[in-house]
Protein backbone atom coordinates (compact mmCIF):
# COMPACT_ATOMS: atom_id res chain seq x y z
CA UNK A 1 0.00 0.00 0.00
CA UNK A 2 1.47 3.00 -0.48
CA UNK A 3 2.23 5.74 1.50
CA UNK A 4 -0.18 9.35 1.50
CA UNK A 5 2.37 11.51 1.63
CA UNK A 6 4.57 9.67 -1.13
CA UNK A 7 1.54 9.80 -3.09
CA UNK A 8 0.25 12.98 -2.61
CA UNK A 9 4.11 14.42 -3.78
CA UNK A 10 4.11 12.07 -7.30
CA UNK A 11 0.86 13.52 -8.16
CA UNK A 12 2.43 16.94 -7.11
CA UNK A 13 5.27 16.07 -9.50
CA UNK A 14 3.15 15.13 -12.22
CA UNK A 15 0.87 17.95 -12.12
CA UNK A 16 3.71 20.41 -12.24
CA UNK A 17 5.14 18.85 -15.46
CA UNK A 18 2.06 19.19 -17.23
CA UNK A 19 1.51 23.05 -15.88
CA UNK A 20 5.25 23.21 -17.11
CA UNK A 21 5.00 21.74 -20.49
CA UNK A 22 1.49 23.68 -21.23
CA UNK A 23 2.54 26.86 -20.06
CA UNK A 24 6.62 27.59 -20.14
CA UNK A 25 6.07 28.20 -24.48
CA UNK A 26 3.50 31.22 -23.20
CA UNK A 27 5.87 32.15 -20.03
CA UNK A 28 8.46 32.52 -22.74
CA UNK A 29 7.09 34.33 -24.99
CA UNK A 30 5.82 36.93 -22.48
CA UNK A 31 9.88 37.07 -21.15
CA UNK A 32 10.89 37.83 -24.78
CA UNK A 33 8.74 40.64 -24.82
CA UNK A 34 10.71 42.59 -22.81
CA UNK A 35 14.02 41.94 -24.74
CA UNK A 36 15.72 45.04 -25.58
CA UNK A 37 17.01 43.38 -28.90
CA UNK A 38 15.82 43.72 -32.67
CA UNK A 39 15.29 40.29 -32.91
CA UNK A 40 12.79 38.06 -31.15
CA UNK A 41 15.02 35.60 -29.77
CA UNK A 42 17.91 34.94 -27.23
CA UNK A 43 20.36 36.42 -26.38
CA UNK A 44 18.94 38.81 -24.14
CA UNK A 45 19.76 41.96 -24.54
CA UNK A 46 18.52 44.05 -21.99
CA UNK A 47 15.01 45.01 -20.84
CA UNK A 48 12.41 47.46 -22.24
CA UNK A 49 8.51 47.56 -22.59
CA UNK A 50 9.10 49.70 -26.42
CA UNK A 51 7.53 46.93 -27.71
CA UNK A 52 4.06 47.55 -25.79
CA UNK A 53 4.21 51.11 -25.78
CA UNK A 54 4.45 50.77 -29.63
CA UNK A 55 1.99 47.79 -30.04
CA UNK A 56 -0.72 49.65 -28.45
CA UNK A 57 0.20 53.16 -30.34
CA UNK A 58 -0.19 51.35 -33.48
CA UNK A 59 -3.39 52.31 -35.74
CA UNK A 60 -3.60 49.03 -37.53
CA UNK A 61 -3.54 46.74 -34.11
CA UNK A 62 -6.41 49.03 -32.74
CA UNK A 63 -8.14 48.13 -35.66
CA UNK A 64 -7.46 44.67 -35.69
CA UNK A 65 -8.39 44.57 -32.14
CA UNK A 66 -11.51 46.96 -32.41
CA UNK A 67 -12.60 44.63 -34.97
CA UNK A 68 -12.37 41.26 -33.40
CA UNK A 69 -13.82 42.91 -30.04
CA UNK A 70 -17.13 43.96 -32.02
CA UNK A 71 -17.28 40.43 -34.14
CA UNK A 72 -16.78 38.48 -30.88
CA UNK A 73 -19.31 40.43 -29.25
CA UNK A 74 -21.59 40.33 -32.23
CA UNK A 75 -20.86 36.23 -32.04
CA UNK A 76 -21.41 35.75 -28.65
CA UNK A 77 -24.34 37.71 -28.38
CA UNK A 78 -26.58 35.74 -31.33
CA UNK A 79 -25.04 32.80 -29.97
CA UNK A 80 -26.21 33.14 -27.13
CA UNK A 81 -29.57 34.13 -27.69
CA UNK A 82 -30.04 31.16 -30.58
CA UNK A 83 -28.28 28.52 -28.42
CA UNK A 84 -31.05 29.11 -25.67
CA UNK A 85 -33.57 28.86 -28.51
CA UNK A 86 -32.20 26.03 -29.35
CA UNK A 87 -31.62 24.21 -26.21
CA UNK A 88 -35.31 25.02 -25.04
CA UNK A 89 -36.07 23.52 -28.31
CA UNK A 90 -34.61 20.50 -27.27
CA UNK A 91 -36.90 19.86 -24.13
CA UNK A 92 -39.66 18.28 -26.67
CA UNK A 93 -39.27 15.92 -28.85
CA UNK A 94 -39.55 16.64 -32.48
CA UNK A 95 -39.00 14.28 -35.53
CA UNK A 96 -35.43 14.79 -36.97
CA UNK A 97 -34.03 15.84 -33.59
CA UNK A 98 -30.92 13.91 -33.59
CA UNK A 99 -30.14 14.92 -37.25
CA UNK A 100 -30.61 18.47 -36.10
CA UNK A 101 -28.26 17.68 -32.61
CA UNK A 102 -25.56 16.02 -35.47
CA UNK A 103 -25.90 19.23 -37.66
CA UNK A 104 -25.44 21.59 -34.63
CA UNK A 105 -22.23 19.65 -33.83
CA UNK A 106 -21.29 19.35 -37.33
CA UNK A 107 -18.79 22.37 -37.28
CA UNK A 108 -16.83 21.51 -34.61
CA UNK A 109 -15.70 18.37 -36.03
CA UNK A 110 -14.69 19.99 -39.62
CA UNK A 111 -11.31 20.93 -39.71
CA UNK A 112 -11.35 24.76 -39.86
CA UNK A 113 -9.79 25.42 -43.19
CA UNK A 114 -11.91 22.76 -44.52
CA UNK A 115 -14.76 24.78 -42.87
CA UNK A 116 -13.24 28.43 -44.07
CA UNK A 117 -12.98 27.74 -47.37
CA UNK A 118 -16.34 25.71 -47.80
CA UNK A 119 -17.75 28.56 -46.85
CA UNK A 120 -15.62 31.30 -49.06
CA UNK A 121 -16.55 29.05 -52.24
CA UNK A 122 -19.96 29.41 -50.80
CA UNK A 123 -20.18 33.06 -50.73
CA UNK A 124 -18.41 33.31 -53.97
CA UNK A 125 -20.78 31.24 -55.75
CA UNK A 126 -23.82 32.81 -54.15
CA UNK A 127 -22.00 36.48 -55.41
CA UNK A 128 -21.64 37.45 -51.57
CA UNK A 129 -18.65 39.80 -50.64
CA UNK A 130 -16.25 38.90 -48.11
CA UNK A 131 -16.94 40.83 -45.67
CA UNK A 132 -16.39 41.52 -41.53
CA UNK A 133 -19.91 41.27 -40.11
CA UNK A 134 -21.15 39.18 -42.94
CA UNK A 135 -19.53 35.82 -43.99
CA UNK A 136 -17.37 36.28 -41.21
CA UNK A 137 -19.97 36.81 -38.57
CA UNK A 138 -21.86 34.06 -40.32
CA UNK A 139 -18.55 31.70 -40.20
CA UNK A 140 -17.92 32.87 -36.76
CA UNK A 141 -21.08 31.88 -35.14
CA UNK A 142 -21.67 28.72 -36.71
CA UNK A 143 -18.64 27.35 -35.29
CA UNK A 144 -19.46 28.43 -31.98
CA UNK A 145 -23.02 27.34 -31.90
CA UNK A 146 -21.95 23.64 -30.50
CA UNK A 147 -20.31 25.38 -28.05
CA UNK A 148 -23.05 27.05 -26.75
CA UNK A 149 -25.29 24.99 -27.17
CA UNK A 150 -23.67 22.04 -25.54
CA UNK A 151 -22.76 24.45 -22.45
CA UNK A 152 -26.01 25.74 -21.90
CA UNK A 153 -28.20 22.27 -22.92
CA UNK A 154 -26.76 20.03 -19.36
CA UNK A 155 -28.99 22.73 -17.60
CA UNK A 156 -32.16 23.26 -19.13
CA UNK A 157 -31.56 19.59 -19.38
CA UNK A 158 -31.47 19.18 -15.48
CA UNK A 159 -33.91 21.99 -14.71
CA UNK A 160 -36.82 21.06 -13.06
CA UNK A 161 -40.12 22.10 -15.28
CA UNK A 162 -42.64 21.70 -11.94
CA UNK A 163 -41.35 25.37 -11.31
CA UNK A 164 -42.12 26.75 -14.46
CA UNK A 165 -45.56 24.57 -14.25
CA UNK A 166 -46.26 25.83 -11.07
CA UNK A 167 -45.47 29.67 -12.13
CA UNK A 168 -48.15 28.58 -14.91
CA UNK A 169 -50.52 27.25 -12.62
CA UNK A 170 -50.66 30.39 -10.78
CA UNK A 171 -51.70 32.69 -13.72
CA UNK A 172 -48.39 33.79 -15.29
CA UNK A 173 -48.02 33.55 -19.47
CA UNK A 174 -45.58 31.20 -20.95
CA UNK A 175 -43.77 34.70 -21.94
CA UNK A 176 -43.70 36.08 -18.46
CA UNK A 177 -42.88 31.67 -16.85
CA UNK A 178 -39.59 32.35 -19.21
CA UNK A 179 -38.54 35.68 -18.58
CA UNK A 180 -39.27 35.46 -14.74
CA UNK A 181 -38.37 32.17 -13.50
CA UNK A 182 -37.03 29.85 -15.85
CA UNK A 183 -34.38 32.86 -17.58
CA UNK A 184 -32.70 33.70 -14.18
CA UNK A 185 -32.34 30.68 -13.14
CA UNK A 186 -30.31 29.98 -16.18
CA UNK A 187 -28.91 33.11 -16.41
CA UNK A 188 -25.25 31.97 -15.18
CA UNK A 189 -24.84 29.12 -17.82
CA UNK A 190 -26.38 31.76 -20.85
CA UNK A 191 -23.62 34.06 -19.84
CA UNK A 192 -20.71 31.33 -19.31
CA UNK A 193 -21.78 30.45 -23.21
CA UNK A 194 -21.73 33.53 -24.29
CA UNK A 195 -18.26 34.81 -22.12
CA UNK A 196 -17.60 31.51 -24.60
CA UNK A 197 -18.54 32.46 -27.65
CA UNK A 198 -16.68 35.41 -27.19
CA UNK A 199 -13.39 34.07 -26.42
CA UNK A 200 -13.70 30.88 -29.23
CA UNK A 201 -14.54 34.19 -32.06
CA UNK A 202 -12.07 36.23 -30.54
CA UNK A 203 -9.24 33.65 -31.13
CA UNK A 204 -10.42 32.15 -34.02
CA UNK A 205 -8.24 32.22 -37.26
CA UNK A 206 -8.55 29.70 -39.81
CA UNK A 207 -11.87 30.44 -40.39
CA UNK A 208 -11.68 34.08 -40.41
CA UNK A 209 -8.48 33.78 -42.94
CA UNK A 210 -11.12 32.80 -45.75
CA UNK A 211 -14.17 34.68 -44.75
CA UNK A 212 -12.43 38.50 -44.55
CA UNK A 213 -11.38 40.22 -47.35
CA UNK A 214 -10.10 43.91 -46.39
CA UNK A 215 -10.85 43.83 -42.51
CA UNK A 216 -8.34 41.95 -40.47
CA UNK A 217 -9.00 40.48 -36.96
CA UNK A 218 -6.57 39.97 -34.11
CA UNK A 219 -5.22 36.63 -35.01
CA UNK A 220 -4.88 37.62 -38.54
CA UNK A 221 -2.81 40.71 -37.90
CA UNK A 222 -0.84 38.99 -35.59
CA UNK A 223 -0.04 36.30 -38.13
CA UNK A 224 0.91 39.10 -40.21
CA UNK A 225 3.17 40.27 -38.22
CA UNK A 226 4.70 37.17 -37.15
CA UNK A 227 5.41 36.71 -41.23
CA UNK A 228 7.14 40.07 -42.09
CA UNK A 229 8.38 41.40 -38.35
CA UNK A 230 11.22 39.35 -36.81
CA UNK A 231 11.42 42.24 -34.02
CA UNK A 232 9.92 40.70 -30.42
CA UNK A 233 6.81 43.36 -31.91
CA UNK A 234 4.83 39.85 -31.80
CA UNK A 235 5.99 38.63 -28.79
CA UNK A 236 4.64 41.52 -26.99
CA UNK A 237 1.15 41.15 -29.19
CA UNK A 238 0.89 37.44 -28.69
CA UNK A 239 1.51 38.11 -24.63
CA UNK A 240 -1.64 41.02 -24.54
CA UNK A 241 -3.66 38.83 -26.34
CA UNK A 242 -3.01 36.08 -23.33
CA UNK A 243 -4.04 38.28 -21.02
CA UNK A 244 -7.25 39.64 -22.58
CA UNK A 245 -7.86 35.65 -23.02
CA UNK A 246 -7.05 34.93 -19.88
CA UNK A 247 -9.39 37.73 -18.45
CA UNK A 248 -12.23 36.35 -20.59
CA UNK A 249 -11.54 33.30 -18.94
CA UNK A 250 -11.70 34.19 -15.53
CA UNK A 251 -14.93 35.89 -16.48
CA UNK A 252 -16.00 32.69 -17.72
CA UNK A 253 -15.28 30.79 -14.89
CA UNK A 254 -16.82 32.63 -12.29
CA UNK A 255 -20.18 32.32 -14.32
CA UNK A 256 -19.73 29.05 -15.61
CA UNK A 257 -19.35 27.65 -11.93
CA UNK A 258 -22.89 29.11 -10.50
CA UNK B 1 31.45 25.40 -56.52
CA UNK B 2 29.21 27.18 -59.14
CA UNK B 3 28.73 30.97 -58.81
CA UNK B 4 24.94 31.50 -58.91
CA UNK B 5 24.00 34.71 -60.86
CA UNK B 6 22.45 36.29 -58.52
CA UNK B 7 20.54 38.46 -60.44
CA UNK B 8 18.72 35.22 -62.14
CA UNK B 9 17.21 33.77 -58.93
CA UNK B 10 15.87 37.13 -57.66
CA UNK B 11 14.49 38.45 -60.60
CA UNK B 12 11.86 35.69 -60.37
CA UNK B 13 11.32 36.68 -57.18
CA UNK B 14 8.29 39.16 -56.99
CA UNK B 15 5.52 40.39 -58.72
CA UNK B 16 1.87 42.02 -59.06
CA UNK B 17 -1.42 40.93 -59.83
CA UNK B 18 -4.06 42.86 -60.93
CA UNK B 19 -7.94 42.06 -60.26
CA UNK B 20 -10.33 44.49 -60.83
CA UNK B 21 -10.08 46.69 -63.76
CA UNK B 22 -8.16 49.71 -63.11
CA UNK B 23 -10.65 52.32 -64.36
CA UNK B 24 -9.17 54.56 -66.88
CA UNK B 25 -10.02 57.71 -64.89
CA UNK B 26 -6.83 56.83 -62.90
CA UNK B 27 -4.25 59.70 -63.03
CA UNK B 28 -6.59 62.05 -64.14
CA UNK B 29 -7.68 64.75 -61.77
CA UNK B 30 -5.70 65.68 -59.20
CA UNK B 31 -8.33 66.42 -55.67
CA UNK B 32 -9.10 63.11 -53.83
CA UNK B 33 -12.54 62.91 -53.45
CA UNK B 34 -13.45 61.99 -49.88
CA UNK B 35 -16.34 59.91 -50.85
CA UNK B 36 -14.84 58.00 -53.86
CA UNK B 37 -14.68 54.04 -53.83
CA UNK B 38 -10.62 53.46 -53.27
CA UNK B 39 -8.37 51.31 -54.65
CA UNK B 40 -8.67 47.84 -52.26
CA UNK B 41 -5.06 46.28 -51.80
CA UNK B 42 -3.83 43.17 -50.52
CA UNK B 43 0.08 44.09 -49.72
CA UNK B 44 2.56 42.75 -47.44
CA UNK B 45 3.29 44.97 -44.59
CA UNK B 46 7.09 45.89 -45.33
CA UNK B 47 5.65 47.12 -48.75
CA UNK B 48 3.18 49.29 -47.55
CA UNK B 49 4.57 52.29 -44.95
CA UNK B 50 2.18 56.05 -44.70
CA UNK B 51 4.94 58.10 -46.51
CA UNK B 52 4.15 55.40 -49.25
CA UNK B 53 0.89 55.45 -49.11
CA UNK B 54 0.22 59.37 -49.16
CA UNK B 55 2.99 59.93 -51.87
CA UNK B 56 1.19 57.48 -54.13
CA UNK B 57 -2.45 58.80 -53.12
CA UNK B 58 -1.38 62.04 -53.83
CA UNK B 59 0.11 61.53 -57.31
CA UNK B 60 -2.70 59.13 -58.56
CA UNK B 61 -5.86 60.97 -56.92
CA UNK B 62 -7.61 57.96 -55.25
CA UNK B 63 -7.43 56.86 -51.88
CA UNK B 64 -6.04 53.46 -51.09
CA UNK B 65 -6.59 51.12 -48.69
CA UNK B 66 -4.55 48.34 -47.98
CA UNK B 67 -5.04 44.90 -45.92
CA UNK B 68 -1.54 43.38 -44.76
CA UNK B 69 -1.58 39.81 -45.74
CA UNK B 70 1.19 37.29 -44.60
CA UNK B 71 2.56 35.27 -46.85
CA UNK B 72 2.39 33.91 -50.73
CA UNK B 73 0.93 30.73 -50.32
CA UNK B 74 -1.95 32.06 -47.74
CA UNK B 75 -2.80 34.54 -50.32
CA UNK B 76 -2.81 32.36 -53.06
CA UNK B 77 -5.26 30.05 -51.23
CA UNK B 78 -7.70 33.12 -50.24
CA UNK B 79 -8.13 34.08 -53.82
CA UNK B 80 -7.99 30.49 -54.94
CA UNK B 81 -11.13 29.92 -52.30
CA UNK B 82 -12.90 33.06 -53.75
CA UNK B 83 -11.57 35.40 -51.99
CA UNK B 84 -10.32 37.95 -54.63
CA UNK B 85 -14.32 39.86 -55.17
CA UNK B 86 -13.56 42.35 -52.64
CA UNK B 87 -9.99 43.34 -53.15
CA UNK B 88 -8.87 45.50 -56.70
CA UNK B 89 -4.64 44.68 -56.59
CA UNK B 90 -2.94 42.06 -54.98
CA UNK B 91 0.67 41.32 -54.08
CA UNK B 92 1.92 37.99 -54.97
CA UNK B 93 5.59 36.63 -55.99
CA UNK B 94 5.64 35.50 -59.79
CA UNK B 95 5.01 31.49 -59.83
CA UNK B 96 1.92 31.84 -58.24
CA UNK B 97 0.24 34.07 -61.21
CA UNK B 98 0.31 31.06 -64.00
CA UNK B 99 -1.99 28.99 -62.13
CA UNK B 100 -4.33 31.84 -60.96
CA UNK B 101 -4.62 33.49 -64.59
CA UNK B 102 -5.09 30.21 -66.21
CA UNK B 103 -7.97 29.26 -63.55
CA UNK B 104 -9.92 32.99 -64.45
CA UNK B 105 -9.06 34.57 -61.26
CA UNK B 106 -6.94 37.11 -62.21
CA UNK B 107 -8.25 40.19 -65.18
CA UNK B 108 -5.32 40.72 -67.62
CA UNK B 109 -3.39 43.74 -67.46
CA UNK B 110 -3.51 46.45 -70.17
CA UNK B 111 0.37 47.95 -70.23
CA UNK B 112 -0.82 50.77 -72.25
CA UNK B 113 -2.46 52.43 -69.47
CA UNK B 114 0.58 52.63 -67.15
CA UNK B 115 2.46 55.75 -68.08
CA UNK B 116 5.50 54.14 -66.17
CA UNK B 117 5.68 50.90 -68.00
CA UNK B 118 7.91 52.30 -70.73
CA UNK B 119 11.22 53.19 -67.59
CA UNK B 120 11.12 49.31 -66.73
CA UNK B 121 13.95 47.28 -67.46
CA UNK B 122 14.07 45.28 -70.37
CA UNK B 123 14.72 42.21 -67.93
CA UNK B 124 11.71 42.76 -65.93
CA UNK B 125 9.18 44.36 -69.05
CA UNK B 126 7.54 41.15 -70.60
CA UNK B 127 8.33 38.60 -67.61
CA UNK B 128 7.67 34.93 -68.18
CA UNK B 129 6.13 34.23 -64.92
CA UNK B 130 3.41 36.91 -65.40
CA UNK B 131 1.69 35.67 -68.96
CA UNK B 132 -1.00 33.42 -68.72
CA UNK B 133 -1.38 30.43 -71.07
CA UNK B 134 -3.51 32.94 -73.24
CA UNK B 135 -0.71 34.99 -73.82
CA UNK B 136 -1.93 38.17 -72.04
CA UNK B 137 0.22 39.67 -69.01
CA UNK B 138 -1.45 39.47 -65.92
CA UNK B 139 1.01 40.93 -63.60
CA UNK B 140 3.15 44.03 -63.05
CA UNK B 141 6.54 43.82 -61.56
CA UNK B 142 7.01 45.18 -58.44
CA UNK B 143 10.13 44.38 -56.00
CA UNK B 144 12.99 42.44 -56.41
CA UNK B 145 15.84 41.91 -54.87
CA UNK B 146 15.14 40.97 -51.32
CA UNK B 147 16.30 37.60 -51.22
CA UNK B 148 19.68 38.13 -49.45
CA UNK B 149 22.36 36.14 -47.66
CA UNK B 150 23.07 36.65 -44.43
CA UNK B 151 25.72 35.32 -41.91
CA UNK B 152 27.54 35.42 -38.89
CA UNK B 153 30.83 37.58 -39.86
CA UNK B 154 32.78 35.54 -37.22
CA UNK B 155 31.99 31.90 -38.53
CA UNK B 156 31.85 32.38 -42.24
CA UNK B 157 34.44 34.16 -44.73
CA UNK B 158 33.10 37.14 -46.69
CA UNK B 159 30.57 35.48 -49.02
CA UNK B 160 28.75 37.16 -52.41
CA UNK B 161 27.53 33.43 -53.75
CA UNK B 162 24.28 31.39 -52.87
CA UNK B 163 26.28 28.78 -53.41
CA UNK B 164 27.07 28.77 -49.51
CA UNK B 165 24.71 27.75 -48.80
CA UNK B 166 25.79 24.52 -49.97
CA UNK B 167 28.99 24.30 -49.03
CA UNK B 168 29.03 20.95 -46.41
CA UNK B 169 31.28 22.92 -44.30
CA UNK B 170 28.25 24.72 -42.73
CA UNK B 171 26.35 21.78 -43.14
CA UNK B 172 23.43 21.80 -39.83
CA UNK B 173 23.98 25.66 -39.50
CA UNK B 174 21.71 26.85 -42.54
CA UNK B 175 18.63 28.25 -42.46
CA UNK B 176 16.47 29.00 -45.81
CA UNK B 177 13.49 31.00 -46.11
CA UNK B 178 10.29 28.76 -46.30
CA UNK B 179 9.98 29.41 -49.78
CA UNK B 180 9.78 26.41 -52.09
CA UNK B 181 10.37 28.45 -55.33
CA UNK B 182 13.48 29.72 -53.86
CA UNK B 183 14.90 27.15 -52.64
CA UNK B 184 14.47 24.50 -55.57
CA UNK B 185 15.65 27.06 -58.29
CA UNK B 186 18.78 28.18 -56.26
CA UNK B 187 19.45 24.24 -55.88
CA UNK B 188 18.80 23.52 -59.37
CA UNK B 189 21.61 26.75 -59.92
CA UNK B 190 23.92 25.22 -57.59
CA UNK B 191 23.78 21.53 -59.16
CA UNK B 192 24.22 23.58 -62.71
CA UNK B 193 20.88 22.16 -63.98
CA UNK B 194 19.79 23.39 -67.22
CA UNK B 195 16.73 25.86 -67.22
CA UNK B 196 16.39 25.96 -63.12
CA UNK B 197 13.10 27.80 -63.25
CA UNK B 198 11.04 25.52 -65.38
CA UNK B 199 12.13 22.14 -63.78
CA UNK B 200 9.24 20.31 -64.09
CA UNK B 201 9.83 16.85 -63.55
CA UNK B 202 13.40 16.62 -63.13
CA UNK B 203 12.92 17.99 -59.36
CA UNK B 204 12.66 14.21 -58.59
CA UNK B 205 16.02 13.58 -59.94
CA UNK B 206 17.95 16.64 -58.31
Amino acid sequence: MIHRPVRFSLLGLHAAAILVFLYLPVVTIAVLSFNDSTAFALPWQGFTTRWYARAIANPALLEAFRNSVLLGVGTGTAAMILGTAMALAFRVPFWGKSLVLGLILLPVMTPPIVHGVALAMFWRLNDVPLSLYGSAFVGHLSFVMPFVFLTIFPRIHRFDRSIEEAAMDLGASRIATFWRITFPLMRPGIIASGVLAFTLSFDEFMRTLFLTSQELTLPLFLWSMVNNDPSPQSTAVATLIALFSLGCLAVWTRFASR
Amino acid sequence: MHQIDRRRILKAGAAGALLGGLTPGLGRGSALAADAVPIRLWLQSQWWTDEYAAACEKAIGVRIQNTTTANNPTTFSKLMAGGGRAVDVVQIAGPFIPPMADQGVLQPIDMSQIPNAKALYTDFAKPQYAFGKDGKQYGVPFVWGYDSLLYNADKVGPSDSFGVLFDDKYKGHIGLRDDAFFGLSTAALFLGKDKPFALGRRISRM
